[in-house]
């Protein structure tokens, strides 16, 4: 069941406490000093200009997969089918991109992203369509399309779509289709344009009769069945644009991030966007908090190694560890509101 | 202020035209960049390091490792390392982009690469004929195998891999052309230089097919690889890059030598004495940089003659006289030769 009004920050904040925890932890372990690690963190991160670009520019995908997983859990669904939609829409933008080189950018540059958004809804659909009609669970399905996607772009990229070359890639997209950082340092646009998508996103679905619906669904199908309101169709179609966030998210990283298309694409966004969406409990409005923490661990790794000699691996350890803190929410413990939102 | 604006304009040139001169004095930093394999996978990563590692106890310099998490990361961890470093060595062709991409930004910092061409006055680079070593490689697994078919597990197909497997293939053709019996060879790529559980499956289903030697060419990924040998018996191992025979003693039938140490060490060398040398060099069975191991573990499970003729062969591609195919189209216009 969505998050219904229970006390938000308590999530958040227990999970960021048990990451600081599990930080001083390994850095008295490791021998570093209780607050080394956390230093690293946030030098790595948000220490110099460059650092802050990277770490902003990381936060476009996971805005966008953890919109993806929060719109999708608002009617009781779980699309961890993100990393293949993500593929698949990165694929698609970047042949779109080359395709249609000879259109001018303001044309280019969104056409390509609703492409990719129009094929990571596509990719969605398989996986609703087969729930409704075979009863089929969403987790299975996704789960196993996100291989099914990994594969065909794989095959797509070393034949069809690709530059050529042994490396698996499609060539460079046209440089009108270059999503051009805004400011002369080199800021990021994208990330802003997400976090706005978010709260855009959220204002519909808190102050509109069909975003009151799809909440409706949300708590219980049967009262919002019964009561004339379409259930299926608003499943359907929320989770459509859930896979379309997804691809859009692609889209975003080819157009402004990689230029081109390659294989093994996704860094784990897609299961990243699940981490990002549960720490604030699928709430997109506060989605950019958590984006903003997973996106300031993703950067910081390289910096952990250079200044402490630390594994990057660490910083898998530490995101395990604040969403094991985000689902268990040892702070609902002392409150006691509600209950745990997810059974 | 012309004065001036002369002077600065001067000290840029003089920082241009003779980097090495601000790293004087104190020790070299160098850095190390490596993909998402990083290091511990007992091949080309490892090797690299052994490199650095010598050149660091010799030459008294600073080393430090960055191991990149994403693709995304090459040019932002490039960017970072060139800030602190006087050195920059990077492995492996998946870099060739981000490294083109950033050298010409930071003129004063040297770069150092593995395997791939990149253009540059502050970039050395070196390719190895990693097909001799495959050749090789191809030889032993042709001469030793028994049911006449030999497994290779690769990584992703990037032309450094190619070069491994179009040199193995012909290796194979050359004994199976002295056996006057057909070998099949069965390649399976894993996709990833990362993945030692599909490494592992796909040596599995190799061995369903009753494959008794396997060639590893897959980084870390090979690990699995190893992993599934070790519990199947009557299935042999060919290692990859440096000398692997003595993980598992008397089941890896030889390892290709591909000595990027040395290739890293004379580098570091170099700019350490301030005569570094930038441009694009080959290193192959010539020079030394490529072989097989002196197989001190298995020499007794092959016929005296059949090391002969392995030994024979390896000097002619080291004196010249073989020259090895790098691509598969070249391996279809390759003749074996005929030996005695």
């Amino acid at each position: 069941m969505p998050w219904r009004g229970g006390w938000l920050p308590s999530t958040f904040f227990s999970a960021c406490l048990m990451g600081l925890l599990l930080c001083a932890t390994s850095g008295m372990a490791t021998g570093h000093g209780p607050f080394a690690l956390i230093r690293a963190i946030w030098e790595g991160s948000w220490g110099s200009v460059d650092a802050a670009i990277t770490t902003l520019a990381k936060m476009t995908p996971l805005l966008l997969t953890g919109l993806a997983v929060a719109v999708a859990w608002r009617v009781n669904l779980l699309n961890i089918g993100c990393e293949g939609q993500l593929t698949l829409g990165a694929l698609a933008a970047a042949t779109f991109a080359l395709q249609a080189e000879s259109l001018p950018s303001w044309a280019l540059i969104p056409l390509s992203a609703a492409v990719g958004a129009a094929i990571g809804a596509l990719w969605s659909w398989p996986a609703v369509a087969l729930k409704h009609f075979r009863g089929t669970h969403e987790v299975i399905t996704t789960l196993i399309l996100n291989y099914i996607a990994t594969y065909l772009a794989e095959y797509l990229v070393l034949g069809p779509l690709g530059d050529g070359s042994a490396m698996g890639r499609t060539a460079q997209i046209p440089s009108g289709a270059v999503l051009k950082p805004v400011l002369s340092m080199g800021v990021p646009v994208a990330p802003f344009a997400g976090v706005l998508l978010c709260l855009v996103v959220q204002a519909w679905l808190s102050r509109n009769v069909w975003g009151y619906e799809v909440t409706v669904v949300g708590i219980n199908r049967v009262a919002a069945e019964t009561s004339g309101i379409n259930a299926r169709g608003w499943e359907r179609r929320i989770f459509l644009f859930s896979g379309a966030l997804a691809g859009m998210a692609g889209a975003i990283e080819v157009l402004g991030v990689h230029h081109r298309f390659y294989r093994a694409f996704s860094a784990g966004y897609g299961f990243d966007g699940v981490t990002t969406a549960f720490l604030v409990q699928g709430l997109p409005g506060m989605l950019w908090l958590s984006a903003l923490l997973m996106a300031s661990l993703r950067a910081a790794d390289k910096w952990l190694q250079l200044a402490l000699g630390v594994s990057p691996n660490m910083i898998l350890v530490i995101q395990a560890g604040v969403l094991l803190a985000a689902v268990c929410r040892p702070a609902a413990v002392f409150f006691r509101r509600g209950r745990v939102p997810w059974k | 202020m012309r004065l001036s604006g002369g002077l600065a304009a001067l000290g840029l040139v003089v920082c241009l035209v003779f980097p090495g001169a601000v790293a004087l004095g104190k020790p070299l930093r160098v850095v190390v960049i490596t993909d998402a394999a990083g290091l511990g996978d007992r091949g080309f990563n490892d090797v690299c390091w052994r490199g650095v590692e010598k050149a660091r106890e010799e030459l008294g310099l600073e080393a430090q490792f960055l191991q990149s998490r994403e693709q995304a990361d090459y040019v932002s961890n490039l960017t970072l390392a060139a800030k602190r470093a006087d050195v920059i060595v990077t492995l492996g062709y998946l870099f060739v982009d981000a490294v083109q991409r950033t050298a010409p930004r930071f003129p004063h910092i040297f770069f150092v690469h593995m395997e791939g061409e990149i253009s540059g006055e502050n970039v050395a680079c070196f390719d190895f004929k990693s097909e001799e070593g495959g050749f090789l490689a191809g030889l032993v697994a042709g001469v030793f195998t028994r049911s006449r078919k030999i497994g290779v597990v690769t990584g992703m197909d990037i032309p450094p891999v190619e070069a491994y497997v179009s040199g193995f293939r012909a290796g194979v053709d050359t004994a199976a052309v002295r056996r006057g019996e057909g070998i099949e060879v069965i390649v399976a790529s894993a996709g990833s230089f990362n993945d030692p559980v599909k490494g592992k499956a796909l040596a599995q289903a190799l061995m369903g097919k009753g494959v008794d030697v396997i060639f590893r060419a897959a980084g870390n990924t090979g690990v699995g690889v190893m992993e599934a040998v070790k519990n199947s018996d009557g299935v042999y191992l060919i290692g990859e890059d440096l000398d692997q025979d003595g993980e598992l003693p008397g089941k890896i039938l030889t390892s290709t030598l591909k000595r990027l140490d040395v290739a890293v060490h004379g580098a570091l060398s170099d700019i350490a004495r301030g005569s570094f040398q930038p441009g694009h060099r080959w290193m192959g069975a010539q020079s030394g940089a490529v072989g097989i191991t002196e197989m001190r573990y298995t020499r007794g499970l092959f016929r005296p003659e059949d090391l002969e003729f392995v030994a024979m062969v390896s000097t002619m591609v080291a004196r010249g006289d073989l020259v090895v195919p790098r691509t598969m189209g070249g391996l279809k216009t390759f003749s074996p030769p005929n030996m005695p």
